[in-house]
């Protein structure tokens, strides 16, 4: 159990990567509050997480992770019910596939606003929190942002989503500079072709998905759960040396 | 216990890093085949492993010389009825000169141990692997294998060797299920720093020059290698972890 006794929170936590990491960080005893925009899928995971015997608890916190008001909100909710933040998880994510030359302005913003704004405002706002809790006692704390394969590499008709995804793993580094004197280490994990809801329409198409296999050493797109192991551990004070890191986690494909 | 009924090998496994993964995996339920030319500090790994009530066996083995790692990989293989992982750890320093006065005796020395061991474990290791139905392979290259540092001529293209022999044997060995990664260590408190810790001048920014401003310890690197050694890690491959407190962020 390496998170009894922590308070986590996972953003994007209603599905996919969001949602196996709250249920791994749970498992092993962690609170955990899911941060996302519809309650009722945030509900969903939260039901799952408490029909399980000998976890951690969940709740569940409506709100915009683009949006500084309620990021702010959030901020307050977890000093007034837990007075305390061991674990970040900075995870909420989108992403289109427009060609470049139609890509909109206002697809370039949002996609920008819920990858890395997001990042920015929740680590920024929520930073005071863990800092203070740092000063108070010595635990593990960490952030760990969930960058992507495509922050390395161009993808097809995502050049938004790559350039976002690229700054989160820049951005990683700076905060690891920024907190390692608080004792807060921030790494990010990047992921590759992982079946989720963001990857469901391509994952649908067999011809890619068969090319996916072709050029992934483990000959197989990954799971969630395989995501959140590995967020798991970074988060653990199992990789208490490491931070500014980031770990790709993609089954061989960016090799070639 | 995340590495119960697996067999591992350790190489470099009588000091530092390679002893204090060899005692991790031990304790996750693995027996240990602990490699090393020290005799002594081999032994002593296996007996602190016994003590804790795990289950390891010594064996003596060059990682440069073929002969010596076919058999290591035998010996294992014999002693606990198949093999799950090897950890590719044995390694050295050298002179701290520039490569102008480097000797090519002194050369050839740290690329046979540092690359030609890694090649020589991987190649004696797979078919035993394969047998085993797949397996995970960790080879220790160092934050000096992605940043240059002077002196460390032969060292630096060592251990950038080993990242790219990983994702060569990553991308071989896939579709047999067995996983190739790699760690780069920062500055970590053993044997191969001595030297530096020596120089009164330089030391004390060596030793703080990453985001967390303190070397790490062997267990601490212990962790990661288990981490990538176990399941935890089922879609992680030819990647190379950095363990170093931050060394690469600035």
């Amino acid at each position: 159990m390496r998170f009894s006794n922590a308070v986590a929170v996972v953003t994007g936590g209603d599905s996919g990567i969001g949602r196996a990491t709250a249920i791994r960080l749970a498992q092993e005893g962690a609170t955990v509050i899911l941060v996302g925009r519809t309650a009722a899928k945030l509900e969903t995971t939260a039901q799952t997480i408490e029909r399980m015997e000998g976890a951690g608890k969940a709740e569940v916190f409506v709100a915009d992770v683009t949006n500084r008001e309620q990021v702010k909100g959030l901020a307050d909710y977890v000093r007034r019910q837990h007075g305390d933040l061991h674990v970040l998880v900075n995870n909420a994510g989108i992403s289109t596939h427009t060609k470049w030359l139609e890509l909109t302005e206002q697809e370039w913003d949002d996609v920008q606003q819920v990858n890395m704004k997001s990042v920015f405002l929740v680590s920024q706002t929520l930073a005071p929190l863990m800092i203070e809790g740092a000063k108070r006692e010595r635990a593990n704390r960490a952030v760990v942002n969930v960058a992507s394969l495509s922050g390395y590499q161009a993808g097809a008709h995502i050049p938004h989503y790559s350039a976002a995804k690229a700054g989160v793993i820049s951005l990683t580094k700076s905060l690891a500079l920024e907190l390692a004197p608080y004792g807060i280490r921030v790494n990010s994990v990047s992921p590759g072709f992982v079946e989720t809801p963001l990857t469901e329409r391509g994952l649908q198409n067999e011809r890619f998905v068969k090319a996916v296999e072709r050029n992934t050493a483990l000959r197989r797109v990954g799971a969630p759960e395989e995501i959140a192991n590995v967020i798991a551990f970074l988060a653990s004070a199992e990789a208490s040396y490491m931070t500014g890191s980031d770990v790709l986690v993609d089954g061989g494909w960016l090799i070639t | 216990m995340r590495l119960n009924g697996k067999a591992a090998i350790v190489t470099g496994g009588g000091s530092g890093i390679g002893r204090a993964t060899a005692v991790r995996f031990a304790e996750e339920g693995a027996k240990v085949a602990v490699s090393d030319i020290d005799e002594a500090g081999g032994e002593e790994t296996v007996r602190r492993i016994r003590e804790k009530g795990g289950e390891a066996i010594f064996v003596k083995a060059d990682v440069s010389d073929s002969g010596q790692v076919k058999q290591l990989v035998q010996t294992a293989v014999e002693a606990f009825g198949g093999l799950h992982i090897l950890f590719n750890n044995a390694g050295i320093g050298h002179s701290e000169v520039r490569s102008t006065d480097l000797s090519e005796e002194e050369w050839d020395r740290v690329i046979d141990v540092n690359l030609k061991g890694v090649f020589l474990g991987i190649k004696y290791a797979v078919p035993a692997l394969k047998e085993s139905g797949g397996g995970a392979i960790v080879n220790t290259s160092s934050l000096l294998g992605i940043k240059g540092k002077k002196y460390e001529s032969a060292y630096n293209a060592s251990k950038a060797g080993v990242i790219l022999l990983t994702k060569n044997a990553a991308l071989e060995y896939g579709k047999f299920n067995i996983r190739v990664n790699a760690i780069a260590p920062g500055v970590i408190d053993t044997n191969i720093i001595t030297p530096w810790k020596q120089d009164a001048r330089k030391w004390p920014i060596i030793s703080k020059a990453n985001a967390l401003g303190r070397i790490g310890t062997p267990e601490e690197v212990a962790n990661a290698v288990l981490f990538l050694a176990s399941d935890e890690a089922s879609f992680i491959t030819g990647a190379t972890l950095s363990v170093d407190g931050g060394g690469l962020t600035f």
